[in-house]
C-alpha cells in the first residue's frame, strides 16, 4: 500500500463522490494529496485547497500549492457537474456552466499540470469522462454528454502532444454509479449492465488508480471504460 | 502485491515473449500458473523459476490437446480463474503471394485457439462464478499491410471479447483484452529480419511511430494482464485496452 508513497497528487471534485474517492486511495497509498474542491474535504493527512477549476487564476493557485510541495506527480480531473433536463429546457447558462466545469477546467488543471511535467520529463494526468462520451443517455442531459465527449478528445490529444515529454494521459468512462452527481438510483439494477450491477465509487478509484501506476507505464491516450459491460448492450 | 494469491491461472504460448511475462507477473502476485506451449522445453524453463507452476507442452490449434490439459489442471488445482492464450504465430506476406496456409495457421493460433481455450475452461469458472478471461489482441487491429491474416485474427479477438462479455457477464466472469503495440519478441525480432533491418534500426522506426518514444516489453504487457485479472477490475468487461505507448 506505499505504490504513490512520495508522489504528489492534485485531485480535483475531491469533496465528493469519485473525486473523494480517489483523493483518499491516493493518500492511503502514500502520495500527498492536494485535494481540490469549492468545498474540499477536510481529512487528516490530505491538502486541502478551496478553488474553482474554472478559474485560471484559482487553478494557478492550486498549482502553485503542488509545485510548493515538490511539483505534481500525478492529476486526477474528477470535478465535475451534471444538469438533468431535456435539450428544450437547456439554457444557455446551463450549457457554459457544465461545459465550463467538466471541459474547459479539465484543460486549464491539465494546461498548469503540464507545466510542470512536461519540464520534469514525468507525470500523469486521468481525465474522468463517461460513457456517455460513447453511447446516447438514457436520461437527457446534453451538456454533460456533450462535455464528456471532450473530455475523451482533450485525452486522446493531450497524450500525443505530452507523450514526448514523458507525460501519459488517459481516462476512465465510468457507467452508472451512484454519487451524489448521478443521484440514488431507484428501483431493480438496470437489466442492461452484463455484470448484473451498478458501480461504487470503489470500481472507479481502482481503475484509475492503476492508470496512475507504473503497471500502466506504456498506456497513453486510452479512454478505459468501467461500466460492467453497459457500452455492449 | 500478492492480490491474485490462490487464484489459478491457464495461460497458453506461456514458453515465449509476451506469454511467460504474463506467467511471470501472474505467479508474482500469488497465482498458481498452468504454462501452455506447444514446445515442451520452454514451457518448463518458465515454470521451473515459478512456484506452483506446471508446463504443459500442447498445440492450441487441437482442441482435444487443450481440453485434456484443462482436466489435469483441474485434477490438480480443483479451480481455473484467470486464462490468458497468448499463442499465436505471424506469417506475413502481401495479400497476392500469401499461401493457404499462412493464413490457416496465423487464424488456427490466434483466433481458434483462443475460442478453444475459453470453451475448455469456461464449464469450471461458470461452476465457481468467478472468472477472468483477457485475450491478447494487436493495435494491428485496426489494420496492417501485409498482414491481412493477423490483422483480421486480432480484430477476431476483439469481437471475441466483447460478444463473451455479453454472454459471460452474468455468470460472473469478465472478459476483456489487451491490444498491444511494438513488444520487443522473438515475433518481431523476425519482423526485422524480413524487412531487411537491423534489430536496433527496426526497433528504433517502432519507437519513433509511437507518443511515449519507445518500444514496449513484455512485461508492459503483463502488468496491464495482471491488473485486468485482479479484484482492481472487477467492474471492467468488454473492453480492449490499449498497450501501445501512443493513443
Amino acid at each position: 500500500m506505499t505504490e504513490f508513497r512520495g508522489a504528489v497528487a492534485v485531485v480535483t471534485g475531491a469533496g465528493s463522490g469519485i473525486g473523494h474517492g480517489v483523493a483518499t486511495a491516493l493518500a492511503a497509498r502514500g502520495a500527498r494529496v492536494v485535494a481540490v474542491d469549492l468545498d474540499p474535504p477536510a481529512e487528516p493527512g490530505i491538502h486541502t485547497v478551496t478553488a474553482d477549476v474554472t478559474s485560471a487564476d484559482d487553478v494557478r493557485r492550486v498549482f502553485a500549492a503542488a509545485d510548493d510541495l515538490g511539483g505534481p506527480d500525478l492529476l486526477v480531473n474528477a470535478a465535475g457537474i451534471a444538469v438533468a433536463s431535456p435539450l428544450l429546457e437547456h439554457t444557455e447558462d446551463d450549457w457554459d456552466r457544465v461545459l465550463a466545469v467538466n471541459l474547459k477546467g479539465s484543460f486549464l488543471c491539465l494546461r498548469e499540470a503540464a507545466r510542470t511535467m512536461t519540464a520534469r520529463r514525468k507525470g500523469c494526468v486521468v481525465n474522468v469522462s463517461s460513457i456517455v462520451s460513447i453511447i446516447a443517455s438514457p436520461t437527457p442531459e446534453i451538456a454533460y454528454d456533450a462535455s464528456k465527449g471532450g473530455v475523451s478528445q482533450l485525452t486522446r490529444s493531450a497524450a500525443a502532444e505530452l507523450g514526448p515529454h514523458g507525460v501519459r494521459v488517459n481516462a476512465v468512462a465510468p457507467g452508472p454509479v451512484p454519487t451524489a452527481l448521478y443521484g440514488t438510483p431507484t428501483g431493480a439494477v438496470p437489466g442492461n449492465i452484463p455484470l448484473g450491477r451498478l458501480g461504487t465509487v470503489e470500481d472507479i478509484v481502482a481503475p484509475i488508480l492503476f492508470l496512475c501506476s507504473s503497471a500502466a507505464a506504456w498506456i497513453t491516450g486510452h479512454v478505459l471504460v468501467v461500466d460492467g459491460g453497459r457500452v455492449l448492450r | 502485491m500478492r492480490g491474485l494469491r490462490g487464484r489459478v491461472a491457464v495461460v497458453t504460448g506461456g514458453g515465449r515473449g509476451i506469454g511467460a511475462a504474463v506467467c511471470r507477473r501472474l505467479a508474482e502476485e500469488g497465482a498458481a500458473v498452468a504454462v501452455l506451449d506447444l514446445d515442451a522445453k520452454p514451457a518448463e524453463q518458465v515454470a521451473g523459476t515459478l512456484p506452483e507452476a506446471g508446463a504443459y507442452a500442447a498445440d492450441v490449434g487441437d482442441p482435444a490437446q487443450v481440453e485434456d490439459v484443462v482436466r489435469r489442471v483441474l485434477a490438480r488445482h480443483g479451480r481455473i480463474d484467470i486464462l490468458v492464450p497468448c499463442a499465436g504465430v505471424m506469417r506475413g506476406a502481401p495479400v497476392t503471394e500469401m499461401t493457404d496456409r499462412a493464413w490457416t495457421e496465423v487464424l488456427t493460433s490466434h483466433l481458434t485457439g483462443s475460442f478453444t481455450a475459453v470453451r475448455a475452461v469456461t464449464p469450471a469458472m461458470i461452476a465457481q462464478r468467478h472468472g477472468r478471461i483477457v485475450l491478447i489482441s494487436s493495435i494491428a487491429a485496426r489494420g496492417i499491410a501485409d498482414h491481412v491474416n493477423y490483422g483480421t485474427a486480432k480484430a477476431g479477438i476483439a469481437g471475441m471479447t466483447r460478444s463473451l462479455a455479453l454472454e459471460l457477464g452474468p455468470r460472473g466472469i469478465t472478459v476483456n483484452a489487451v491490444a498491444p503495440g511494438f513488444i520487443a519478441t522473438r515475433m518481431t525480432r523476425e519482423g526485422a529480419e524480413r524487412r531487411g533491418r537491423t534489430w536496433e534500426e527496426h526497433a528504433e522506426r517502432a519507437a519513433e511511430g509511437t507518443a511515449l518514444r519507445r518500444i514496449g516489453t513484455p512485461e508492459d504487457v503483463a502488468a496491464v494482464v495482471a491488473f485486468l485479472a485482479s479484484a482492481d477490475a472487477g467492474y471492467v468487461t468488454g473492453q480492449v485496452i490499449h498497450v501501445s505507448g501512443d493513443p
